[in-house]
């Protein structure tokens, strides 16, 4: 693991000069929420605005957008041309995926939490003392998102087709954990697809957490993202062969 | 005919992994069935949570009541999730009973709090069902969310069909077949012919799948493949005009992504175009979707598609501006 220092740094320097990511995961969902809140404001009391509505379900929603983002970024090298460099360079295969890994997870976790402390300023959203419970559930979230975009991305060549559609599943996970607008969780059609839903899970830890004073099913979710995220990742090293990388 | 030699390779490309054309023709298939299944079900009654401890034997006649009263549906809620449930909309009110009291919590602004606050006092008193229609939410029909969510879907799919442009600047085929010599513009027809035959497949299985399964979207089959070339152009004209404008897949998909969801909530996909801000009534001519939700408002007093003119004439509009975007853009491309 003596590169993987070098390495590190070398992807956070890329991710976090990245303006896409940047502009995908804080200017996207703060434009959404502002635009979604001011649509339905009419029909939110004083105290708990649409505003506050949007940013709860928002965020987490646009940090599983991040998967697709992250399939693409594990293949960079080539995008940049320099997968014979990576070939031949005396890196191992866990070095390159950890160093992807962290940096990813890192920068993705950093834009959500920028993105909740400009919305809590803009919106006066109260956290209750629980800002950095939330916190921790966006960097499990991030966590897992990278985990699995990574699997995707390097491990899954087979699958390079499916990674161009991953915004689908995501936006009907999104419409059935309420993202766009609170669901009826008793539609006799809907309810068992609401339950499949993970924003349904997260989104039910986050409001319990800040308003119920429960933060048991934000431990819950926490833990579950956080073990995929590392699950997919030790996967991702197991599967993956840099040779992926030159078709 | 040059522009049929793209669109008749392009297939041929396709064909060469079998396995990958059939999952990206019929994924998104799957897709749009899913999301035409879940706009499907009903709008949802208003459900009233309970909550109260011991035998009180106002909450409960309260909540036989609410369950007496068309359009209102009351349920035992969980005491400790009471916030939860009524913010993220399993309920729209619970009303948590103490002894000779009652709270009421819900998120809604403060005529509905008061009016349901009303309600709960008179039916504590008299359980005699009485119309409560400020509690019907006033949302998109069946049709129209069904619409809206068919183009949703379908310009995201077409975009990533559409990056098949992309592979070819980046890999040098564009430029060959610039030298070959043919132009930009033959191109760009046969990509955008070879998208639309992809995505109208698309859309006939999905809508002729539901339609044998019975699931009527509340407009006439014939229509709605009528209605389905202009939302199939649309959206392969989109996702030529994103594939021409950036060179990189990701950027392409994710800003699509991006901006179909942006068009369509301010197109009235999620909120009715009468319930919207003033603002926003006016900038919601930018979207394709207050269009076709304004065709499939007529069309369900029974019209029929070309009984629309004047709106078709404007969707038209869009699918020439954004075609026209993607020939200049690969036009310019030669300079390069």
């Amino acid at each position: 693991m003596e590169h993987l220092g070098t390495l590190f740094q070398l992807a956070l320097k890329r991710r976090s000069k990245d303006f896409f990511v940047l502009f995908y995961n804080m200017i996207f969902p703060i434009i959404v929420i502002v635009l979604l809140g001011y649509l339905t404001s009419k029909s939110y009391s004083k105290d708990f605005t649409s505003y506050h509505y949007y940013t709860v379900v928002m965020i987490p929603f646009c940090s599983l957008m991040g998967v697709t983002t992250v399939s693409y970024a594990a293949q960079e090298e080539k995008t940049f041309k320099t997968v014979y460099r990576y070939m031949a360079a005396p890196i191992s295969k866990g070095e390159l995926v950890v160093a992807k890994f962290l940096s990813c997870v890192i920068v993705f976790a950093l834009c959500s939490i920028v993105t909740l402390g400009i919305s809590k300023l803009l919106f006066n959203m109260e956290f209750n003392g629980r800002f950095l419970w939330i916190v921790l559930l966006l960097i499990c979230e991030s966590a897992a998102v990278t985990g699995i975009g990574l699997f995707l991305g390097l491990a899954c060549k087979s699958l390079d087709t499916l990674r161009n559609f991953l915004n689908l599943p995501i936006v009907i996970f999104g419409f059935l954990g309420g993202v766009f607008f609170p669901v009826n969780f008793f539609q006799p059609v809907l309810s068992g697809m609401i339950k499949l839903s993970p924003l349904t899970w997260v989104n039910r830890g986050i409001v319990s957490c800040l308003f119920d004073n429960n933060v048991h099913i934000l431990w819950i979710v926490s833990a579950v993202f956080l073990l995929t995220g590392c699950i997919a990742a030790g996967l991702t090293v197991k599967f993956f062969k840099k040779e992926v990388l030159i078709s | 005919m040059n522009w049929f030699i793209v669109f008749k390779n392009n297939f041929k490309r396709g064909l060469h992994k079998k396995t990958s054309f059939f999952v990206k023709l019929l994924l998104p298939t799957v897709v749009v069935m899913l999301g035409i299944a879940a706009n499907y079900a009903d709008n949802p009654a208003a459900n009233i949570g309970i909550v109260y401890s011991g035998e009180n034997v106002s909450a409960e006649a309260f909540m036989q009541a609410l369950n007496d009263t068309p359009g209102i549906e009351a349920r035992l809620a969980n005491p400790d999730m009471i916030s939860t449930d009524v913010i993220l909309g399993k309920y729209t009110a619970v009303v948590k009973f103490a002894e000779d009291s009652f709270t009421l919590y819900s998120v809604k602004d403060e005529n509905t709090h008061s009016n349901l606050e009303q309600l709960t006092e008179s039916y504590i008193k008299d359980q005699t069902p009485v119309k409560a229609d400020f509690l019907q939410a006033h949302n998109l029909s069946t049709a129209q969310r069904t619409t809206a969510f068919i183009l949703l879907f379908l310009m995201i799919t077409a975009t990533i069909t559409a990056a098949l442009m992309i592979k070819d600047k980046n890999n040098g085929t564009f430029i060959r077949f610039l030298h070959s010599p043919q132009n930009a513009v033959t191109y760009v027809l046969g990509n955008i012919t070879y998208n639309f035959a992809i995505t109208y497949f698309q859309f006939f299985v999905s809508v002729s799948a539901l339609e044998l399964a019975g699931i009527n979207v509340g407009i006439d089959y014939l229509n709605l493949l009528v209605m389905g070339i202009w939302i199939v152009a649309l959206a392969t004209a989109f996702g030529t005009c994103m594939a021409s404008l950036f060179n990189n897949e990701m950027y392409s998909n994710l800003f699509s992504t991006c901006i179909v969801l942006i068009l369509s909530l301010i197109g009235g996909t999620f909120i009715p175009f009468p319930k919207m801000p003033a603002g926003l009534q006016y900038i919601s001519v930018i979207s394709p979707w207050r269009w076709f939700i304004s065709i499939v408002t007529s069309m369900e007093q029974g019209s029929d598609w070309f009984s629309n003119l004047p709106l078709v004439l404007i969707l038209t509009l869009f699918i020439v501006a954004f075609s026209l975007v993607a020939f200049v853009k690969n036009k310019n491309f030669r300079s390069l």
